[in-house]
């Protein structure tokens, strides 16, 4: 056990250094996820502001809000990737706690402990500022709550419970899927132990739930009309047949086991069995993301990375689970028919897009606690060679982060925090570097953002209040979309920045700008 | 600006706070989570309804919290003086 508490303090460690030594470099990060903070605190609201980007607005903003307040806090963006490294320990402390909850001795909650650490998918989270791991933690949380007042549910611990789901819903809109089963698990409790309060008790998690999320509803409908906001690309779904949930689902999972040494066979496996067993296109517009047809990508980044000895164990040990039948093993039972439950949501209605291996942290986190009581289980020397097995597939994921690589040419080590910033798009940071300087040379004050594509404004924000010291206004010019009417005046700005210029078809909405200059790919528009 | 060291504060303070004798550690640590992000979402949302989201009162809020749960962590665990009395019962000699 030492050694599994000496590699999980290691990856602790390392993870931690990557997460304060590289800026934020992640790609959504750069579209929606920091952009919308940056705007939050120059507005001094987290009301919605005119923008190309309409994920800045209805996507729910609690990890965020988290970043916005480290931002202002410490005046950088240093400790931005340090929320998901928070919920990355907590979500394996409460792992753990969850296997002790399940009668668990100390060996099966390191088991949970290093087995949750040691996720691929959830190593490179825990350095990016986006919000998968911050959802895996509130559901975990949820979990341990509900395990915690399964005895007896008092109203103090309802309200916790509650309480860690709404902050979960929050924070991303997968935790729905993976919420349902729970709160059908916890209605399932009250009605065994206390029916005649079932509807109070019921109502009361319905209160607070509702009075956590009401308010970025409420922002939503007002702009949208809809709590959930408008997409303009489709999540979900949208034919009720059951072989595009079947095919769906099968895309989704073949992502986790994406290993390059079988991921060819996995491919051809999965089209044969859609030619001839579902008859239906593997690259149906039903089952795939608006632009993507189906292929297995391996690479180590926190957008496509798989998990397949994560999923293995959960698959292996579910099925031991489900088919035996020893009676101590009934709440085991039921929290892996919750979580495959919320899993076989996810998979089956969110459709397949390449990234969508983070969204399902939920289920190895969630499942922890079984695989450490499973395993934890089996002789000591069978125990030592899991963690060890856990450790060494962690290493490669820990060093050769293709977004902060340890080494290799790309190493972190050789370059600086300007060209970490870059990572994922390295020919675009003179384009960056040069606009940016242009505008600070120039002191313009007002800076509009436009672009028709969803592109990188975080860097734009970055370069230019760090070189006008905040004493720069940047808003998006020229929106068209709804949320042009969350400002009553028209804003005004002394430049544009043009993102992607040259793949902009409409030069016309710059005619009030009488000069340009060009910058690679980036147009300033000036007066 | 190290003003950020008032979030793990607040939740040490707050882990401190619910920290019983017959509690895990780790679920205390949960609660205060909890508890942390929840005064984040109730301090943005109330600052920002007045147009208020800004550094010195962010900062004021978060020395506002963090004092007043130490305060409360200080009252919750100080050590009560019990005064010990002895109660002398009286021994009637046997009849």
């Amino acid at each position: 056990m030492i050694v599994a508490l000496i590699g999980a303090l290691l990856i602790l460690a390392t993870t931690l250094f990557l997460a304060v030594y590289v800026p934020p470099n992640n790609w959504d990060s750069h579209v929606y996820h920091l952009p919308r903070v940056e705007q939050w605190i120059q507005n001094k609201t987290i009301a919605f502001y005119p923008t190309h980007i309409d994920r800045q607005l209805y996507t729910y903003p609690l990890a965020e809000l988290g970043i916005a307040h480290l931002r202002m806090l410490s005046g950088s963006d240093m400790l931005f990737n340090a929320v998901q490294w928070t919920a990355f320990l907590i979500a394996a402390l409460t792992a753990s706690l969850i296997t002790k909850l399940f009668k668990g001795k100390i060996s099966h909650q390191v088991v949970a402990f290093l087995f949750v650490l040691t996720l691929p998918m959830g190593i490179l989270q825990a350095t990016t500022t986006q919000n998968d791991f911050v959802t895996a933690m509130w559901l975990s949380i949820a979990c341990l709550f509900l395990l915690v007042s399964r005895s007896q549910p008092t109203f103090s611990q309802l309200a916790w419970f509650s309480s860690a789901l709404a902050l979960a819903f929050l924070t991303k809109a997968t935790a729905y899927f993976f919420a349902l089963p729970f709160i059908l698990w916890m209605l399932f409790i009250l009605w065994q132990i206390q029916r005649p309060a079932l509807v109070s008790r019921t109502l009361f998690i319905v209160v607070i739930v509702t009075a956590l999320i009401f308010t970025h509803h409420y922002r939503n409908i007002m702009v949208y009309g809809s709590p959930f906001g408008q997409p303009r690309v489709k999540y979900t779904l949208t034919t009720l047949h059951p072989i595009y949930y079947v095919s769906n689902a099968l895309k989704n999972i073949s992502l986790h086991l994406a290993a390059p040494e079988v991921k060819k066979v996995l491919e051809q496996s999965l089209v044969a069995v859609h030619t001839h067993v579902l008859n239906v296109d593997i690259n149906d517009k039903e089952t795939s993301w608006p632009g993507e047809s189906f292929k297995l990508v391996y690479a180590i980044s926190e957008d496509y990375i798989s998990n397949e000895v994560h999923f293995i164990s959960v698959a292996l040990v579910f099925s031991f689970i489900t088919f035996s039948h020893k009676a101590r093993w009934r709440e085991h039972k039921l929290l892996v028919l919750v979580v495959s439950c919320g899993f076989v949501l996810i998979v089956s209605v969110l459709r397949w897009q390449p990234w969508a291996t983070r969204l399902h942290l939920p289920l190895y986190v969630l499942s922890a606690p079984v695989i450490g009581i499973i395993i934890g289980n089996f002789s000591r020397w069978i125990v030592l060679f899991y963690c060890l097995m856990l450790l060494v597939t962690a290493v490669p994921v820990l060093i050769l982060n293709e977004q902060k690589p340890f080494v290799g040419g790309r190493t972190i080590f050789q370059k600086s925090s300007e060209e970490l910033l870059f990572q994922a798009r390295r020919n675009l940071r003179q384009d960056y570097v040069d606009s940016t300087h242009f505008i600070y040379r120039h002191g313009f004050k007002t800076v509009g953002l436009y672009h028709e594509t969803d592109e990188w404004e975080y860097p734009v924000w970055k370069l230019l209040k760090e070189l006008t010291h905040d004493q720069v206004q940047i808003g998006n010019y020229a929106v068209h979309d709804q949320s042009a009417l969350t400002h009553k005046t028209p804003l005004t700005f002394e430049a544009v920045i043009c993102l992607q210029c040259n793949l902009i078809e409409r030069q016309d909405v710059f005619t009030s700008f009488p000069y340009s200059q060009e910058f690679g790919s980036i147009i300033v528009y000036y007066q | 600006m190290y003003y950020w060291t008032l979030l793990p504060l607040n939740a040490l303070l707050l882990t401190l706070w619910f920290q019983t004798k017959h509690e895990d550690v780790r679920l205390s640590i949960a609660k205060a989570v909890t508890v942390l992000w929840l005064q984040i979402l109730i301090i943005t949302e109330a600052l920002s309804f007045f147009g208020l989201f800004s550094f010195p009162l962010v900062l004021i809020s978060w020395v506002m919290s963090t004092g007043g749960i130490a305060i409360g962590v200080c009252l919750k665990k100080k050590p009560r003086f019990r005064h010990k009395v002895k109660i002398s019962i009286p021994r009637f000699p046997p009849r």
